[in-house]
C-alpha cells in the first residue's frame, strides 16, 4: 500500500494543498478537480519528481510508470522507435508494434515521426511507451496525467481496457477533469480541490 | 509543384550567374581604370596565373600542406570544443572554472597568439595551433548553449523511462544539438582558414600557401597574390562543401535508422 501522509505544497504564497493524506492500493484511482488545484503537482510528488514542503510518501516500490501531461516524444525518431526506446531489450520493436497496433496504428503510421502525427496519435504513442515500460520494469505505481486527452470515445475505451490489463498489478493514479473517466476505467473517483483536503 | 521547384532553382542559378558577372565586370573595370597590374591585376590575368600555378607540383604541395595543417587544427579544435562543452554545459563548477579560458581566447588578437606560438612551438606547427585556437571557443560555446537548451521535459522523460547513457546521447542530445553544432563547425572552418593562412604568412613554413602569398608580396607579384588568394578561397569553399555533405549524410543516416 502506498501512503501519502500530511503532504503540503505551496508555490510562493499560493498554497496548493496542506496536510493532505490518503492511501493507494492496487487498482485505479481517478483524481479529479479544477485546473490549477495541484493535481499534477501532487502526482509529481507521488512519483518523486518534485519535493513536498512537508509530509511523506511511503510504500512506492520499483519503477513508477509515468504518463506525462505532455506527450514528450523524441522528435527525431519514428513512433515505433519512441515506444521501443524505453525497452531494455534491443529487440523490442515487435512488442512496441503490437501495442501500437492495438492502439489503431498502421505499419505506415508507426514509421512516421511525431511531427507527422496528429495530437491524438502522439498521445497514443505516449500511452504505448508507458505501457511497454510497465511490462519491462517492476513496480507498484503508475501515474497517468490526462491519458484520454485528444482521444475519441472509441479509442478512449480501447485505452481504458489496455490500462486495466497492463497495469493491473499496480496502483494507478489517473489525473483527469472528467468524472466519466472513472467509470470508463472502473476506478475510484477522488475529488480534489486542493487545500484543505480529506 | 515540381515545375515551381525547377523554375525556382533555375532563377536562383540565373541570379548567381548575373551576380558573378556583375562583380567580375566591376573588378575588370576597376583594373582597367587603374591600369597597373602591380596594384590591381585584372580577373583574366588572375585566372591565367592561377591556371599556370595549378599545373605545377609546388602549388599542389603547398596547397596540400596548408590543407593538412589547417585541417588538423580544425579537427583538434572541434574535439577540444566538444570535450569542453559537455562538462561546462552540465556542471556549474566546471563552467566557472573553464569559462575565463574561453573569454581570454576569444578576446586575444590572433596576431598576439601567432607571435606567442612562434616563441613556444616549431613554426611549421603554428598554423595548426592557431586554427585550433580559432575553432575551439566557437564550437565550445555553441555546443554548450545547445546542450543547455535541450528540452528539460525530454530530459526528465529520459530519466523517468530509464533511458541509458547511449540512448540519451543518440536519441535525445545528438539530434537536439546537431543543427547548432554543425553550424558552429562550418562557421569556424572559415575562420580556421583565415587565421591559419595568416599564421602561415607570419611564420613562413617551408611549404605553404601562406609562404607563397608572403613571397608574392615581397616580389611585388600582385597577380600571384590574387591567384593564391583565389586558391585559398576555393580550398576553403571545397572543404566546407565536403563538410556540409558529410554532416548531411550523417543526419540522413540517423533519420533513416
Amino acid at each position: 500500500m502506498i501512503l501519502l501522509s500530511n503532504l503540503s505544497k505551496s508555490f510562493g504564497t499560493n498554497r496548493l494543498f496542506d496536510e493532505l493524506s490518503f492511501s493507494l492500493d492496487r487498482g485505479v484511482y481517478c483524481l479529479g478537480g479544477p485546473s490549477g488545484c495541484g493535481k499534477t503537482t501532487l502526482g509529481r510528488i507521488l512519483v518523486g519528481l518534485e519535493k513536498a514542503d512537508g509530509g511523506t510518501v511511503s510504500g512506492v516500490v520499483g519503477h513508477p510508470v509515468i504518463l506525462f501531461q505532455e506527450q514528450r516524444l523524441l522528435p527525431s525518431i519514428s513512433a515505433l522507435r519512441n515506444v521501443s526506446s524505453v525497452s531494455k531489450d534491443k529487440d523490442a520493436l515487435s512488442d512496441a508494434a503490437t501495442l501500437l497496433k492495438r492502439l489503431g496504428f498502421s505499419e505506415e503510421d508507426m514509421d512516421k515521426h511525431p511531427n507527422a502525427l496528429s495530437g491524438g496519435m502522439q498521445q497514443r504513442v505516449a500511452i504505448a511507451r508507458a505501457l511497454l515500460f510497465a511490462k519491462e520494469y517492476e513496480g507498484n505505481l503508475a501515474l497517468l496525467d490526462e491519458p484520454f486527452r485528444g482521444l475519441d470515445p472509441d479509442m478512449k475505451a480501447v485505452v481504458a481496457d489496455m490500462i486495466r490489463e497492463e497495469l493491473a498489478d499496480r496502483a494507478v493514479l489517473v489525473i483527469t477533469h472528467d468524472e466519466s473517466d472513472a467509470s470508463l476505467l472502473c476506478g475510484k473517483w477522488l475529488p480534489f480541490f486542493g487545500s484543505p483536503s480529506k | 509543384m515540381k515545375l515551381f521547384t525547377t523554375r525556382s532553382k533555375t532563377s536562383t542559378l540565373l541570379y548567381i550567374v548575373i551576380s558573378a558577372v556583375f562583380w567580375t565586370a566591376l573588378w575588370a573595370l576597376a583594373a582597367h581604370l587603374i591600369g597597373m597590374e602591380l596594384l590591381l591585376p585584372s580577373p583574366l590575368r588572375t585566372v591565367t596565373r592561377l591556371a599556370e600555378l595549378a599545373v605545377t607540383a609546388e602549388f599542389w604541395r603547398a596547397a596540400g600542406m596548408s590543407l593538412l595543417r589547417i585541417g588538423t587544427g580544425f579537427l583538434m579544435g572541434v574535439l577540444a570544443g566538444t570535450l569542453l562543452a559537455v562538462p561546462t554545459a552540465l556542471l556549474r563548477p566546471a563552467d566557472i572554472l573553464f569559462s575565463p579560458l574561453n573569454t581570454v581566447v576569444r578576446a586575444t588578437p590572433v596576431a598576439s597568439f601567432i607571435i606567442l606560438a612562434l616563441v613556444w612551438i616549431e613554426r611549421g606547427r603554428v598554423p595548426s595551433f592557431i586554427a585550433f585556437l580559432m575553432v575551439t571557443p566557437i564550437v565550445w560555446s555553441s555546443l554548450k548553449t545547445a546542450i543547455q537548451n535541450v528540452d528539460p521535459q525530454l530530459t526528465e522523460m529520459a530519466q523517468c523511462y530509464r533511458l541509458g547513457v547511449g540512448k540519451r546521447i543518440t536519441l535525445l542530445y545528438l539530434p537536439a544539438v546537431m543543427p547548432q553544432y554543425a553550424a558552429s563547425m562550418i562557421t569556424s572552418l572559415g575562420l580556421a582558414w583565415k587565421a591559419g593562412i595568416a599564421a602561415e604568412v607570419l611564420c613562413r613554413p617551408d611549404v605553404a600557401i601562406g609562404t607563397d602569398l608572403y613571397e608574392s608580396k615581397i616580389y611585388l607579384e600582385t597577380a600571384d597574390l590574387f591567384a593564391y588568394t583565389a586558391a585559398v578561397i576555393l580550398l576553403s569553399v571545397v572543404m566546407e562543401l565536403c563538410f556540409r555533405a558529410l554532416i548531411g549524410r550523417l543526419v540522413r543516416k540517423e533519420e533513416r535508422a
